[in-house]
């Protein structure tokens, strides 16, 4: 094993974990925030992908074009979210956690039904736009340009998400909430805003990634379930709805996906079910567990 | 102003009040007092909707609150500090005296959050330290200041000497009657510290298993020894 094929391994893992981090922000941020567990959130990172398809087609034209219209799918799937809110989650706000398994489950359904009716079963190849289709070499080391973007794009995402978080007054507000929401609803914060503003918020990232992504994918409505294992993955390992934790879990979830198929070929994601069950076991309350987002 | 009228309060099913009814007027200082598990955080929290389910009506200003989340209550100016006090760690203790913000009532001019703070001697050199790093006493006095920092119109304070040390319960019991007479703010108190409780409020309820047992003022009380011997233990 060569060092450039060690090198190669590792930028190739953070460009994996940045995609899973990309599909998990918006899912650690609605689980910290609601204590809910998305599972149509799969489907939304795909309506997002499909947007952003229908924007750019196949051959999108620039760099810029390609990433305004992940911007106009996190802009749609937000819109989405908000119905989502109103129709379904506001309705379970005071029920069992099952029935809202229940119900988010049945929205991926829908979605999934949704996304073959308008955009049909078929399979779709997106190239990433000029500036990003081809690839940087350094020696005999090549790396694909579109996987330094994700990898900035991930990066992009979590320092986004850690400024508001941590340092502007929303991100304390919405803390609070996620901390304690008997007192902030005490101390006349409208919580129910709140909770909105925060399911918009993780619906958005959800688009934004499916935008982001969609290069190099094949788009199918299957699309939604090949990330969503991983990310659900990074969310617990993470410390359930920890945004740092998610962050360090999906780099780690991504270099052992990378560097277990440079060891084990054969057995694709073997190691990372290993190591997810081993940490649990060692450390169930994950990377940064408590109350805090 | 608040008019608690005959109200039932539940847990799950089990039936925590019994027809409880209390009036607090505008800038009124009245005490609950009774024994541990007699009712009194279920009272305070019925009033702000904010935990039991509760039958009964609970007027404002001579309005049924009806249903009113409990966001909408604290914005009337209901403002309940509760007994585990429920300081936000995530944050220093300027900034949960900020948080109080929204409480405040339409039209309603707040004091920034270092005038609230100037108003308590003891927290004026904490004002950076993160709300997880108080001790108990440094707490409460965190939680009157920002329940007083929306300008409440009556302030329900719910046992706030439990666990502090007796020179703190004096420095208390000062804030709390300087804060209510300069703000003109009413205050509802629950306590099982007499002392406390009498230096803060001029009449009190009498709470036992969930109904009022008595209801008067302080002398009332000391002419009846029988009530303290009965529902208070003493
Ligand atoms: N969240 C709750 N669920 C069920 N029962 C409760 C709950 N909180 C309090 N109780 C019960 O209600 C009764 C009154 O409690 P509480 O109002 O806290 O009394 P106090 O504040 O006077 O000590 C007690 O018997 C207590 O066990
Ligand atoms: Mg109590």
């Amino acid at each position: 094993m060569a060092l450039t094929d060690i090198l190669f391994a590792l930028i190739n893992g953070a460009a994996t974990g940045s995609a899973v981090f990309l599909v998990a922000a918006g899912l650690t941020l609605i689980f910290g925030i609601l204590k809910i567990l998305n599972f149509a959130h799969g489907a939304f990172f795909m309506i997002g992908a499909y947007v952003a398809y229908s924007i750019i087609g196949s051959n999108p034209s620039s760099l810029h074009v390609f990433i305004a219209a992940a911007f106009a799918a996190a802009a749609a799937v937000a819109a989405l979210g908000f119905v989502a809110d109103r129709l379904v989650l506001r309705r379970l706000r005071h029920v069992d956690e099952a029935y809202m398994l229940i119900a988010t489950f049945a929205v991926l359904l829908v979605c999934t039904g949704v996304v073959k009716l308008i955009w049909g079963v078929n399979y779709a190849s997106i190239n990433p736009p000029p500036l990003l289709d081809g690839a940087v070499t350094a020696g005999s080391l090549f790396v694909p340009s579109y996987s330094l973007f994700v990898i900035a794009a991930g990066l992009f995402v979590f320092l986004g998400l850690e400024l508001v978080i941590h340092r502007t007054w929303i991100g304390k507000l919405l803390q609070a909430v996620a901390s304690d929401s008997w007192m902030s609803g005490v101390l006349g914060i409208n919580v129910p805003a709140a909770l909105t503003v925060t399911v918009i918020a993780s619906f958005a990232l959800a688009g934004l990634a499916g935008g982001l992504l969609l290069a190099n994918q094949t788009l199918s409505p299957i699309l939604g379930e090949s990330y969503l294992l991983l990310a659900f993955m990074a969310v617990i390992i993470g410390g359930l709805g920890n945004v740092r934790g998610a962050f360090i879990a999906s780099l780690l979830l991504g270099t052992i996906e990378s560097g277990s198929s440079l060891v084990i070929p054969n057995m694709p994601g073997m190691a990372t079910y290993i190591f997810v069950i081993l940490f649990l076991l060692a450390k169930p309350q994950g990377l940064i567990g408590g109350r805090h987002i | 102003m608040l008019s608690v009228d005959r109200i039932d309060a539940f847990y799950g099913d089990s039936q925590i009040l019994h027809g409880v009814s209390l009036t607090v007027g505008e800038k009124e200082r009245v005490a609950v007092v009774g024994r541990n598990g007699a009712g009194k955080s279920t009272l305070f929290k019925s009033i702000l909707n904010a935990g039991p389910r509760v039958r009964g009506r609970i007027a404002w200003e001579g309005k049924d609150l009806g249903a009113m989340p409990t966001f909408r209550r604290a914005r009337l100016g209901l403002s309940l500090v509760p007994e585990d006090r429920r300081i936000f760690d995530h944050v220093t203790v300027l900034e949960n005296i900020a948080m109080a913000r929204y409480a405040a009532r339409p039209g309603v001019e707040l004091e920034a959050p270092e005038a609230v703070l100037a108003r308590f001697p003891m927290l004026v050199p904490l004002k950076d330290r993160m709300g997880g790093r108080l001790s108990g006493g440094q707490q409460q006095m965190v939680a009157v200041a920002r329940a007083i920092a929306g300008r409440p119109r009556l302030m329900l304070l719910d046992e706030p000497t439990e666990g502090l040390a007796p020179v703190i319960v004096e420095q208390l019991a000062r804030d709390v009657n300087t804060v209510c007479r300069e703000t003109g703010s009413g205050l509802l108190l629950s306590e099982q510290n007499l002392w406390f409780a009498r230096q803060c409020t001029d009449r009190l309820f009498l709470i036992d298993t969930g109904r009022i047992v008595f209801d008067g003022l302080w002398q009332d009380l000391d002419d009846n020894p029988d009530l303290k011997r009965r529902y208070l233990a003493l």
